[in-house]
């Protein structure tokens, strides 16, 4: 099997793509308890559900990325044709 | 065994003596009376299948000595000595009564002979245990309740319930008002059997289908409502005073005497309904006491409770609720303006946090026992079983009379709200 070699840049990147998905998780969580008026211990008893989301969240931008990096490689071979 | 303490335990809350508020009866079990090398003797007079039932429980008590089983009917009398093979068989009660080793009578036989052998076994002093209904006659009941109280001697009938730690618990948390006052009570008992048992000969018909008879009988009001109507009377602390209802024969007509259709609505005083239904022709709904209050419902035989408003549920999830029915639900352009009031679909929760190992009737037998001993009654236990008879039977009068039949004075006893009339 291909050896594979994950960067630190790359490592950072999605670091930090995890975190701003555990940030928008833990806004919504935040939003909906000041829109639906339901208890602030929410903030951390609903962090199970926080972090699912997040992960959910993660999982959906390697999709749109992996797309978008599908596309872009596509453009660079017509271009390159 | 149980004592009182073991007993307390079971039915939890943590309320501790506190239980004894809803259940002053079960003060029979208490553990400063030290009766474990000591037993009654007792008489069983009628040993048909419930007789026998109760024996089969009444044997396994070390506290109890079957020394006598007395019954007519020859098949009976063979399946009652069975079971306890060195007891004395005897065909009359009074023989039984004459035995001065006897001490305490347990009368299983159709409700008609109840009263009588009951009064008899007081005037001759002996304990008595009676299966409910008590009679079928509102006068034969007080009779006995007079005789009761005229003896000093223990009296006890067959309503399990008190017993049934299912139902103690529920009474005891409603009691505690942190539900909100009962504001209506629904009692049912669906049933689709036809009560008939087979009969050797033409001549036995009455005596053994006596249940289907009006001569011997007062069908689904003596046999199912006995059981039901006290449960609301004591969730209640109050006794109705008022009943009206409706009894037809639809489906059975052919085949019995009693109705197989019963309504009725009992009024207690502050104006809460307890409605009674019953069937012997469809057992879809089977049998639950439904008790509504302010802030939960109670189902007691199902054993549960539901909380009228559930808390909702996290905002996130609300959030997510919501995303999810805007990006998938159909936009309605036409509908009906009123949306049905449909059941809530509320799980509810447990009463008891295990389930109970029977209906109440082996601990019910095990007090009867306790009290024969120490010759003591326990508080407030034979005027509730007096009032679970005549409920019935008033009922049964208000669907025979068709007409809002008022609790007669005449009935009353000192008890709750009623006062006995001088």
């Amino acid at each position: 099997m291909k050896e594979t070699i994950i960067t630190g840049k790359r490592k950072k990147h999605e670091i930090l793509f995890l975190a701003i998905c555990l940030g928008i998780a833990c806004i919504l969580n935040i939003l909906s308890i000041l829109v639906y008026k339901t208890d602030y211990k929410e903030l951390y008893s609903e962090l199970p559900t926080v972090i699912i989301i997040a992960l959910l969240l993660y999982l959906l931008s390697i999709g749109i990325r992996a797309g978008l990096y599908f596309i872009h490689l596509l453009i660079l071979r017509i271009k390159k044709k | 065994m149980l004592d009182r303490r073991s007993f307390i335990k079971e039915v939890g809350l943590g309320l501790g003596a506190g239980i004894l508020v809803t259940a002053p009866w079960l003060d029979v079990f208490s553990e400063k009376n030290h009766t474990n090398k000591l037993r009654c003797k007792i008489a069983v007079i009628g040993t048909g299948s419930r007789g026998q039932y109760l024996m089969s429980l009444l044997v396994k008590n070390p506290k109890v000595e079957i020394i006598a089983v007395c019954d007519d009917y020859p098949l009976n009398l063979k399946a009652g000595l069975e079971l306890v093979p060195g007891a004395r068989a005897y065909t009359d009660y009074r023989k039984v009564l004459d035995n001065k080793e006897v001490e305490a009578v347990v009368i299983a036989t159709p409700p008609i002979y109840h009263a009588r052998i009951a009064i008899d076994a007081f005037a001759v002093g002996k304990h008595v245990f009676s299966e409910k209904a008590l009679s079928i006659y509102m006068d034969e009941v007080l009779q006995m309740y007079n005789a009761y109280k005229k003896s000093g001697k223990v009296f006890f009938v067959g309503q399990q319930r008190y017993f049934d730690t299912r139902y103690l618990k529920a009474i005891s948390m409603l009691q505690t008002g942190s539900y909100g006052a009962i504001q209506s009570i629904r009692i049912h008992w669906d049933r689709n059997t036809d009560w008939r048992r087979p009969v050797p000969s033409p001549e036995l018909e009455q005596k053994i289908n006596w249940r289907l008879y009006k001569a011997t009988s007062r069908g689904l009001m003596t046999e199912l409502a006995c059981h039901q109507l006290q449960v609301g009377m004591w969730a209640m602390k109050s006794i109705p005073n008022k009943v009206m209802g409706v009894g037809s024969l639809i489906a059975r007509a052919h085949e019995r005497q009693v109705y197989d259709n019963v309504s009725c609505i009992y009024s207690f005083d502050n104006g809460v309904k307890m409605t009674y239904n019953s069937t012997n022709s469809n057992k879809f709904y089977g049998l639950e006491e439904q008790i509504l209050c302010e802030k939960a419902t109670f189902e007691l035989e199902k054993g549960k409770f539901y909380y009228e408003t559930i808390p909702p549920a996290p905002g996130i999830i609300q959030l997510l609720h919501d995303m999810e029915d805007k990006a998938f639900n159909t936009i309605p352009i036409a509908g009906s303006s009123w949306i049905p009031e449909t059941a809530g679909q509320n799980k509810g929760e447990y009463i008891l946090d295990h389930k109970p190992d029977g209906d109440g009737t082996k601990e019910l037998l095990e007090a009867f026992a306790e009290a024969v001993i120490t010759q003591k009654q326990p508080r407030n236990f034979a005027e509730e079983s007096y009032y679970g008879t005549q409920l019935c039977l008033l009922g049964h009068q208000a669907m025979e009379e068709e007409r809002v039949v008022v609790f007669p004075d005449k009935y009353k006893i000192n008890y709750l709200n009623h006062t006995k009339s001088v």
